[in-house]
């Protein structure tokens, strides 16, 4: 097992900075994400990472080992690609040995090697296949039993799952979690969605602008967010705007918020960010809080979500279980909402720091 | 639905017309005089004979223009792959406005007239042409160089008349080839020079099959260029046939000489496609 240490590591282009001054350590045998919306470097640094790309300035360390000027076919990773990116013209064996043959393996030695690496993703009868033949998700795997095959010292994941559908995808995220596990392979996964980052890390450093906004355990970066970047990126967030007032926002006229996040000075504008899960409902008169007024309905299976309008101000989705009490209020019934005052993350208006 | 099929027809019909009449009719005519006998003193007889097949086949005469012919065309397909494949690569990496004007540069030859490039490269090659005096000016060679007038001179015409063919189907079969695959390769421990021949190499295999296919066969079929800087005594089937047919006007004899021509190309065009198909496999099953 190796570590994989960034320490400044920076991507630019002419004037425009992909990459800034990145450093992140990932301990052996963790999974950690780098999360993040498009754009942010993510994949950037997964390519500098595996060679692909030279780096502007900084180094990649594997262990102790610096090897940010050392050749891709020469680093011993893995790198699983959105795209798949099999070899067309080979069959699944052949895929699966590339990388075996080039370490001298072969003769019977290969072939156990490329069996084991195939059960390991449970495709050992489609070794004779070529990669048209099968479906998006058996693709997928043969990529995955290719790029751990040669037993890697990192392996490397660019958003493997985006190509894939709904129900495959979460089947995936389980299998590559046993592997990752089983293999206890050093391993950094790229996406930009956070469900999957969440399910599968160790560790999550969330990525913007070329900076890392929060490198932290997935319960921290969603409980505690850094910053209003997180806040506004982590949940499925309502973004409104305030004013501070003595540990509240004001959302609106006569809208007071509680909040002890609030740090910043009185009469401050700030982004209020209110989670649509954080947010409870109570029929009018039932509880103290911001009144409103429901709007529109979406039934969605395991919850409900309610798009409401608050009395003089902005409209707030909110999300409620479909078998709790709040799941069958009516259109222009009256509400009230309520929020721990823990959970109203307040951010400066401007600038995601 | 008759309708409609009636509408197809009309809309083949030109087509159909000027393909039986330009094409199918005089190759059956050709056909037909390839099998008939010959004598200097009457001309084209009536009987029906395979001795203009044998007398080809079986005289050394032919057979070397033959072989002349096939080995001129392997080594103008090979020229054109080793210079195009590298061309094609860089008009796929350059940027937008050296591209456009690389592949400008590389459709230009074809602009020009067969006839007149023959005579620039004449200019070029001859004995007291400029490459010969440039080298001897510069005292690099003390005798000028046999460049024209042998296979040298015609491959040299050749390969640059048919370049621009060889190129203009590679590019595409690069493009096709997405990033990835090769970048994946590479993160296998596959050193560039490995991944160009395990990985590209295979996967442009179906442009590298046509584009030599199609410079194969445009250049044993090839007339003009031969002639001019091959010179009057250098055969190949082409210059053979026309000499056949205009020169001593044996017709049949020409004929059955283009007969073998169209049946090594037809040959060597099946075979191409059965290889093809073969390492296409993966890709298109």
């Amino acid at each position: 097992m190796t570590s994989l240490s960034l320490r400044n590591l920076t991507k630019r282009y002419d004037t425009a900075t992909i990459v800034n001054a990145v450093s992140l350590d990932v301990e052996p045998g963790q999974l950690v994400s780098l999360l993040g919306p498009s754009g942010c470097g993510k994949t950037t640094i997964l390519r500098m990472i595996a060679g692909l790309l030279e780096p502007t300035g900084g180094q990649i360390l594997f262990g102790d080992e610096d090897v940010t000027t050392r050749p891709a076919n020469r680093r011993n990773v893995g790198l699983v690609f959105q795209s798949y990116a099999l070899f067309p013209h080979m069959t699944v064996f052949e895929n699966v040995a590339f990388g075996l043959r080039r370490q001298g393996i072969k003769g019977a030695d290969l072939k156990t090697r490329v069996g084991e690496a195939l059960d390991q993703v449970r495709l050992a009868a489609l070794a004779d296949r070529f990669p048209r033949q099968l479906s998006g998700g058996q693709q997928q795997r043969v990529a995955l039993a290719r790029s751990v095959a040669p037993r890697p010292a990192i392996l490397l994941f660019d958003e493997p799952l985006s190509n894939l559908d709904a129900q495959l995808r979460e089947e995936m995220q389980i299998e590559i979690k046993r592997l990752q596990a089983e293999l206890k392979l050093t391993s950094l996964f790229v996406t930009h969605d956070q469900h999957e980052a969440m399910s599968l890390s160790d560790r999550i450093c969330l990525m913007s602008g070329g900076n890392i906004q929060q490198f932290a355990t997935p319960e921290e970066v969603y409980f505690n967010p850094a910053n209003g970047f997180v806040s506004g990126f982590v949940g499925s967030p309502n973004k409104l705007s305030g004013v501070l007032c003595d540990g509240a926002v004001e959302l609106a006229p006569g809208l007071h918020l509680p909040s002890s996040r609030a740090t910043q000075g009185a009469g401050s504008r700030v982004r209020v960010t209110l989670r649509q899960e954080d947010l409870a409902l109570a029929p009018e008169g039932q509880a103290q809080g911001l009144p409103g007024k429901i709007v529109l309905r979406i039934f969605e299976g395991a919850s409900v979500q309610y798009i409401v309008a608050l009395t003089g101000g902005p409209e707030v989705m909110v999300r409620v279980p479909s078998r709790g009490n709040q799941a069958d209020l009516p259109t222009d019934t009256g509400v009230v909402l309520t929020i721990p005052a823990d959970r109203v993350f307040v951010a400066p208006e401007e600038g995601a720091a | 639905m008759t309708r409609r099929r009636s509408a197809g027809a009309g809309l083949i019909g030109p087509a159909t017309v000027l393909i039986l009449a330009g094409f199918l009719a005089p190759t059956v005519i050709m056909a037909m005089l390839s099998l008939r006998d010959y004598s200097g003193m009457q001309g084209i007889g009536t009987d029906w004979t395979l001795s203009n097949y044998i007398g080809v086949l079986g005289d050394w005469f032919y057979l070397e223009i033959i072989l002349r012919t096939l080995a001129l065309g392997l080594g103008v397909t090979l020229l054109c792959l080793v210079i195009g494949f590298p061309l094609a690569l860089f008009i796929l990496r350059v940027g937008p406005m050296v591209q456009t004007l690389a592949i400008l540069l590389v459709i230009f030859p074809l602009l020009c007239n067969i006839v007149v490039r023959s005579f620039g490269w004449m200019v070029l090659l001859s004995p007291r042409g400029v490459i010969n005096e440039t080298l001897l000016t510069a005292g690099l060679i003390a005798e000028p160089l046999d460049l024209m007038f042998n296979l040298t001179g015609v491959i040299i015409g050749l390969v640059q008349i048919y370049l621009p063919f060889m190129v203009l189907l590679l590019v595409p079969a690069l493009q096709n080839i997405p990033t990835d695959v090769e970048a994946a390769a590479l993160t296998l421990r596959s050193s560039r020079v490995r991944v160009f021949f395990t990985i590209t190499v295979p996967l442009a295999s179906p442009g590298i099959i046509t584009g030599s296919i199609l410079v194969f066969v445009l250049s044993i079929s090839a007339l003009v260029t031969p002639r001019m800087l091959g010179g009057p005594t250098y055969r190949v089937m082409a210059t053979q046939i026309y000499d056949e047919i205009m020169t001593n006007l044996n017709w049949p004899a020409g004929a059955a000489l283009a007969f073998v021509l169209t049946f090594i190309a037809l040959a060597l065009i099946w075979s191409a496609n059965r290889v093809a198909a073969y390492l296409t496999r993966g890709i298109t099953a």
